[in-house]
């Protein structure tokens, strides 16, 4: 019997909270990214060498990809827009490493990370155009589109959760069936294509946080 | 469906801590390098817009300084062309002055040799004139030559205030003679005559002394004790020359 | 009939059917996505970029067929 791609195994407990695989491995990530980062930005230079130059790089190719989708400065949005695409990056990508289960690919992680995108959505929204201003937008561009737009906010939301979450359990659902069925070489190509469906999916989830963010703070 | 409320949680607490510790640890630094980086970038652009002005300013200075020196090239090209000018000028002025001196000189010593050759000519012609009337009386007899010139004595003593005729025959009182000089010599005859005219002119009794002198041509010489009258042709000669020398002169100043 | 049986045959129905839509939608929208490049080469970036979205929006709809598929499969209240 195929075990479910849907449930997540508990590692262990502390106290009465249980730990599922998912947790570690974010934790795992977390450490290596918080250290990684750390180790990377602490010798920082006017003058940069090769390194600092494509971690530069790196950090102002995906500021300036939030600039080109929400038309306004990335300042206060990097943290969470960048956190948001390195962590996806990260959590997808490591679903490839032999024994280790993305954490995306349970429904618990995209769903928090959904949630958390929601959150941000109207708190940005309400920061820039003030509580009446973000509420009055939904009536925009008429007042019968209310409900729709409420709707909309709820269930775009919920897709985002869906589409992360099936493409990378899915991926890895079929992996692991052709590595079930055929053995050793075939899954290559298929992990190919998982790698970068992996990264597909952290961009396509990034820019729609950022689009979702845009719309919400307003035009400028 | 199995969803852990406690993964979700844990997840999203997982994310936001995430957050926070890249936005400390790299998103920070490597914005504040770069915004470092950039302000290093634009004060260099400063430096060099403001080293780039200065050269400008510099080029600029060099060039009106060599506009300048231009100037000053043309202005002294043109005071020395202007001295040159004065100079050329001022000797042209002089040599035209000089010669201008130098033909009045010429004209001068022209004249006045001219002058001199017509003093010299009219001597010479007066001389010549001389000369012919002297040969030419040659020819004539001496009384003839001589009775012409005691009438004019007669004349002249006539005419004479009486005072002075007095003065005159008072001269001869004291028994004086009257020399008479003649061009050419006068026979005995003619003494007696002289005598007798000139006594009735002079009314008063008188000798008379006879002489020749070629160098009178023609007339006669009447020497009185303290007076002499001479009425010949030497004389007249004489007063012809320095009458005329003055003429010859001043015909002469009218030429030219 | 077993209901088993039923929720395999509707997962099978589910992906297939459900992948017919999404399959379209996405070669015309790639089709007119290289279209439009053809034309006007210098605005590749952001037509590649709006393609991506546009095709990751087309694919959620056969991904929740797959979830659906999947719930059948090993989430069936009814197979309990």
């Amino acid at each position: 019997m195929i075990p479910s791609p849907l449930a997540s195994s508990v590692v262990f407990r502390i106290g009465p909270i249980p730990i599922a695989r998912p947790v570690v491995t974010t934790w795992g990530i977390m450490v290596l990214m918080a250290l990684g980062s750390r180790l990377a930005t602490r010798r920082l230079r006017v003058h940069p060498d090769l390194p600092q130059t494509a971690l530069e790089a790196l950090i102002l190719a995906v500021c300036g990809q939030i600039e080109e989708v929400m038309r306004r400065d990335c300042g206060p949005f990097l943290p969470l827009l960048g956190t948001l695409f390195l962590y996806l990056c990260a959590a997808n990508l490591s679903g490839v490493v032999p024994g280790v289960r993305a954490p995306t690919a349970g429904l618990e992680t995209p769903a928090a990370l959904a949630t958390i995108v929601f959150l941000a959505v109207h708190y940005f929204g309400v920061r820039s155009r003030g509580v009446l201003g973000y509420l009055a937008s939904f009536a925009q561009p008429k007042l019968i589109m209310l409900p729709l737009n409420i709707v909309s906010a709820v269930t775009r939301t919920f897709s985002l959760m869906v589409r992360l979450f099936g493409n990378i359990m899915s991926g890895e659902f079929l992996i692991a069936l052709v590595v079930a069925l055929a053995g050793l070489i075939v899954p290559i190509p298929l992990m190919a294509l998982e790698i970068l469906v992996a990264i597909v999916q952290a961009y396509i989830f990034t820019v729609l946080a950022a689009v979702f963010i845009g719309a919400a703070v307003g035009g400028e | 469906m199995a969803f852990d409320g406690w993964t979700f949680l844990l997840q999203a607490a997982n994310f936001a801590v995430l957050v926070w510790l890249l936005h400390r640890f790299l998103y920070r630094p490597v914005l504040a390098i770069i915004a470092a980086r950039k302000a290093e970038i634009d004060r260099q652009y400063e430096q060099s817009v403001t080293a780039k002005s200065e050269a400008q300013g510099q080029l600029a200075s060099a060039a009106a300084e060599r506009a300048g020196i231009a100037a000053e090239r043309d202005a002294v090209l043109a005071r020395a062309a202007a001295q040159a000018e004065e100079a050329g000028v001022a000797l042209r002025g002089e040599a035209a002055r000089s010669a201008a001196g130098l033909l009045e000189e010429a004209h001068r010593k022209i004249a006045a040799e001219r002058a001199e050759a017509l003093t010299e000519t009219h001597r010479v012609a007066v001389e010549l004139a001389g000369d012919m009337a002297r040969r030419l009386l040659a020819e004539i007899p001496a009384t003839l030559r001589t009775e012409g010139w005691l009438e004019k004595v007669e004349q002249y003593l006539a005419a004479l205030p009486g005072r002075e005729r007095q003065g005159l025959a008072l001269q001869l009182a004291g028994g004086a003679p009257v020399r008479v000089v003649s061009a050419s010599p006068l026979p005995e005859s003619a003494r007696e005559l002289w005598r007798e005219r000139l006594g009735r002119a002079l009314r008063c009794d008188l000798t008379v002394e006879l002489t020749a002198d070629p160098g009178l041509i023609a007339g006669v010489q009447v020497n009185f004790p303290a007076a002499v009258l001479e009425l010949s042709w030497r004389s007249q000669l004489a007063a012809l020359r320095s009458q005329d020398a003055p003429a010859g002169e001043r015909a002469h100043a009218d030429a030219r | 009939m077993d209901p088993k049986i039923i929720s395999i045959i509707g997962a099978a129905l589910a992906v297939s059917i459900g992948s017919i839509g999404p399959a379209l939608g996405e070669g015309r929208s790639v089709a007119a996505a290289m279209d439009a490049i053809a034309r006007q080469p210098e605005a590749a970036g952001t037509l590649s970029r709006t393609l991506f979205v546009g095709l990751a929006m087309i694919e959620t709809m056969a991904i929740y067929c797959l979830v659906v598929a999947l719930m059948l499969l090993f989430a069936n209240p009814y197979t309990r």
